[in-house]
């Protein structure tokens, strides 16, 4: 059998919650209709049990905002089939910033795309 | 109880990759099929030197997966059904995770990727929550 690596923390983000959150917000989605429907079985599957009153202790962090603020960030383009490393660079500040909803942001620190 | 329809709503969403340039045609697959949501290279690696720089030990995997063989296959079976394959391209020892932010962009909570399992949902609701309440709360 040939044994799949699964990179990034994509299975992880692929999923629960990235997928998640496109699943379960009726968002866009592009993914495959397999890929899809699997996530939101999965992650309502997770939803259907107890949620934690209380975050759990390894989710508490022991990094400041002034570890990662001032670092750059090169946004990357995936239009037209081609990668692209776009300009102009951002602080890690503008793009948190950036991408701020309501109430705060999601970032998925990938290990390995591919 | 009834779950909540859209857990996450209120939080954007963004991802930070380690290079280019090295398997873009991967990149390309997981940008198109897997995260459609913006993606930026994380240049001085700040974001995994947050998360503690933690390398996947590859014989501790190997052993892992041969140890507890249920475990693997339910990993192969989530993968399978998800329609993910994977490829050994490009630095893949540092692992990931997730990082919530609040609204000022302060980081609150942070899931560390554990390799081969499903993330938590759960918990990680639980920490979206607790975000939520302290900015309904200020």
């Amino acid at each position: 059998m040939r044994v799949r690596f699964l990179s990034v923390l994509a299975m992880a983000a692929s999923s629960s919650t990235s997928g998640g959150v496109a699943a379960l917000e009726g968002g866009v989605c592009a993914r495959p209709a397999a890929f899809a429907s699997a996530v939101t079985e999965s992650v309502n599957r997770q939803l259907a049990g107890p949620i934690p009153t209380a975050v759990p202790s390894q989710l508490h962090i022991s990094f400041k905002k002034s570890c990662l603020e001032q670092a750059s960030m090169i946004p990357i383009s995936t239009a037209d089939g081609a990668v692209k490393e776009l300009m102009p660079v951002l602080t890690t500040e503008t793009m948190v910033q950036k991408h701020a909803g309501e109430y705060g942001s999601i970032c998925f620190v990938v290990r390995r795309p591919g | 109880m009834a779950h909540e329809e859209k857990p996450f709503e209120g939080f954007g969403l963004f991802g930070v990759i380690k290079e280019t340039a090295v398997d873009d045609e991967g990149l390309l697959e997981f940008a198109q099929k897997f995260f459609t949501q913006t993606l930026y290279r994380d240049a001085e690696l700040v974001f995994y030197k947050a998360l503690g720089n933690r390398k996947l030990r590859i014989l501790g995997l190997v052993w892992g997966m041969v140890w507890n063989r249920t475990e693997t296959k339910a990993m192969s079976k989530r993968l399978k059904e998800k329609d993910v394959e994977g490829n050994m391209k490009g630095e893949g020892l540092t692992q990931g995770g997730i990082v919530i932010f609040d609204k000022a962009g302060e980081p609150k909570f942070a899931y560390l990727e554990e390799t081969g399992k499903d993330i938590v949902v759960a918990d990680l609701v639980s920490a979206v929550r607790a975000v939520r309440a302290a900015q309904q709360a200020s």
